[in-house]
């Protein structure tokens, strides 16, 4: 059956209004016994036998509505409708309203299984691609399973602006575990580079431990309360993910201390700013300090010269 | 998928493709012809492009998988010899040449860093190897007094695919004829068969990655068990071959220890010290996407569980002391039974060397060691 028919003449992207021109023989086959699924006017076409969906302005002025209902329409597509007509669809939306968002291609990947027909295969290529998606049968079932998080966590999760890449590796935790960690990541407003770092560390304590994520989340908020009330929601997220790093990283953590403590006997004066090699891998330590006048330096090189001679020193030698 | 089904290969029998794939120009040199005879099951399919099994592959759930199962003969280009990608200002490496007879390889190791590093996951076999041995033994006869080590399994495992290539008996034999040059054939199997009747003059060392049992059945899918490598060293060694040990990777895990301890233990009670030329000493290592695939694609490894920091190169390694704590108990093991065994570090910056052996080996000072365990 070869009613769908579009082309870039049929798309209207003009001034908020959406027009799809659709070769329907009548309005029902395209929505069948349901009501139509959202606030579209359907009416007949420019050419004979076709009808054209308007989804009008004020519908899409709600930035929460259009991408789903979008969704709900390709999805009516039925099994024969051409693949790359989908695709162009799905492109001539990302350039009207943006990107969709990953929980949205989740829920279209689910439709389009499910309603549409796809087999999960069939998706795994061109689809993805076109919806920016690393290719392969596992995405779709990870994609899948993002669209089967109970609704409670959907809107934490779009709210909390999770690095797609975080989300699907969370699509592939079991629902109790990404309950605990959505609302954690909703919390600390993490940019995407920390949200990937913060994710991993608990992932991975979670299996050195031999726990459960809503553990580690547990244990985080203790550190949290423990904070003085005042303390800003950004150095919290701070203290939470150094947290998370000194359990992942003990011996480094070990090193750290053994590390600080060294420095507070060394007593150095504030000008003088000793750095260790990152993450002790090196094997030299550096030294900046800082001047205006001859008096200035004079003290600087004394500080260093008492430095010299200081038997802590060697402990911290032992370090690198 | 229709072309490449799942495999049954999981343990350490031998590697059998599903199809070979032949380009057409090279489908009638000798290497072509003897692969074809020796897998008269298998489809072997002329092609002019291999795009179509790409695409096939790349939509498989694990490309990296599903690629081993298919050999495609095609031509080298390029330079033959190489020098080891270990050589980087960082670290002290061993001065190691090598030549790629093959890219990718039929195991699949989860730390494996062909898996980041290839651009495309069927099993290239290079057919036109009259050629490239010929370049190879023009650079031997210039050597004079140069001394070259030179290995074949940097790309793929030396041995994976002998019994198909029958390529060390044409290695062995070239390399017997160089006083100055020493061969290496690196391996994780026991596909030694082909190397019994060769005549190598004690040129070419035959030596395996060694781990514990249970890093072997966890991370290296495709291998031979550890006693089925140490009793293939054993036969190497009866047969007047030096052989050589890699314990690489090494992986820090609960029980470790005791479980490296004995590795080691097995190794000289099934070889015996007598013959092994050197034993090099790895700690888990690599890039930081590496980690990503191993946890894609081998969701139950440990290796990414332990505490993996970059390194002044960028490479993840772990924390520093907990590399030298491993290398000096390694090296204590080892010591203790043979003081005089040839040891080294691989990819190790001069500090660790120093740490371990109490000197600041040079890349020079590497190679020369590995020269005077392997050439008269
Ligand atoms: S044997 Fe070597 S080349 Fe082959 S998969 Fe293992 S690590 Fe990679």
């Amino acid at each position: 059956m070869q009613w769908i028919t579009v082309s870039s003449r049929d798309l209207d992207w003009s001034d908020r209004r959406f027009c799809l021109s659709l070769n329907l023989p009548r309005p029902e086959v395209l929505f069948g016994e349901e009501d139509v699924p959202f606030p579209a006017i359907l009416r007949p076409g420019l050419r004979p036998g076709s009808w054209t969906m308007v989804f009008g302005h004020s519908h899409w002025s709600h930035p929460e509505n259009h991408s789903r209902e979008w969704i709900s329409a390709l999805c009516l597509m039925p099994e024969e409708a051409d693949e790359r007509k989908c695709l162009y669809l799905a492109y001539g939306f990302r350039r009207r309203f943006g990107p969709l968002a990953l929980m949205e291609k989740a829920f279209l990947v689910r439709r389009l299984c499910e309603t549409g027909g796809y087999r999960p295969e069939e998706l795994a290529g061109t689809w993805l691609k076109a919806l920016e998606l690393p290719p392969g049968p596992t995405t779709v079932e990870k994609m899948m399973r993002l669209a089967s998080w109970p609704e409670p966590l959907v809107p934490i999760a779009e709210q909390a602006e999770i690095n797609p890449a975080v989300l699907l590796q969370l699509a592939e935790l079991p629902c109790s575990d990404a309950e605990a960690i959505v609302p954690f990541l909703q919390r600390h407003r993490w940019s995407h580079s920390r949200q990937k770092e913060v994710v991993r560390i608990c992932l991975d304590l979670a299996k050195i431990q031999g726990t459960c994520l809503a553990d580690i989340v547990a244990d985080c908020r203790q550190v949290e309360s423990a904070l003085p009330g005042e303390t800003a929601g950004p150095e919290r997220a701070e203290a939470v993910r150094i947290h998370l790093l000194r359990l992942r990283y003990p011996r480094r953590r070990e090193a750290e201390e053994q590390y600080e403590a060294c420095r507070r006997k060394l007593r150095l004066p504030p000008e003088i700013r000793l750095a260790e090699p990152p993450d002790f891998d090196g094997e030299k330590y550096r030294i900046q300090f800082s001047f205006r006048s001859r008096r200035e330096l004079d003290r600087a090189v004394e500080s260093l010269a008492r430095l010299a001679r200081q038997e802590e020193l060697d402990n911290l030698f032992r370090l690198v | 998928m229709t072309r490449t089904g799942a495999s049954t290969q999981t343990d350490g029998s031998a590697y059998r493709p599903e199809f070979i794939l032949v380009e057409r120009e090279v489908e009638s040199l000798p290497m072509s012809v003897r692969i074809r005879e020796r897998l008269p099951e298998v489809p072997f399919l002329p092609v002019d492009r291999v795009d179509s099994w790409l695409s096939e592959v790349g939509n498989s759930r694990d490309p990296l998988r599903a690629g081993k199962k298919i050999l495609y003969l095609t031509r080298h280009q390029g330079q033959v010899l190489k020098t080891c990608q270990g050589m980087c200002a960082h670290v002290s490496c061993c001065l190691y040449h090598v030549v790629d007879f093959a890219c990718n390889c039929p195991l699949d190791c989860s730390y494996c860093l062909l898996q980041n590093y290839l651009n495309h996951p069927l099993i290239r076999v290079y057919v036109n190897t009259e050629e490239m041995l010929q370049e190879l033994e023009g650079r031997l006869q210039r050597l004079g007094s140069t001394v070259l080590r030179v290995g074949t399994g940097e790309l793929t495992d030396s041995l994976a695919l002998d019994r198909y290539t029958l390529l060390s008996g044409e290695l062995v034999p070239l390399f017997a004829r160089y006083p100055t040059a020493a061969l290496e054939l690196k391996t994780k199997t026991a596909e030694i068969d082909s190397l019994g009747r060769l005549e190598h003059r004690g040129r070419t060392v035959i030596s395996w990655s060694l781990n514990t049992p249970r890093m072997i059945a966890g991370e290296e899918w495709g291998a031979s068990r550890l006693e089925e490598r140490l009793l293939a060293a054993r036969r190497c060694s009866d047969w007047g071959y030096p052989v050589g040990f890699h314990f690489d990777p090494l992986v820090w895990y609960a029980g470790w220890e005791s479980e490296y301890r004995e590795t080691v233990q097995q190794m000289f009670d099934i070889v015996g010290p007598g013959r092994i030329a050197w034993i090099s000493l790895g700690a888990f290592r690599g890039p930081a996407g590496l980690l990503d695939t191993v946890r894609e694609r081998f969701p139950d490894s440990t290796l990414p569980l332990g505490e993996l920091l970059p390194g002044v190169d960028g490479k993840l390694r772990y924390f520093r002391p907990l590399r030298v704590e491993m290398f000096r108990k390694m090296v204590g093991w080892i010591r203790a039974v043979r003081p005089a065994q040839t040891v080294y570090l691989c990819m190790e910056s001069p500090r660790v060397w120093e740490q371990v052996f109490g000197f600041r080996a040079t890349t020079a000072d590497v190679g020369r060691l590995l020269d005077a365990a392997v050439l008269p």
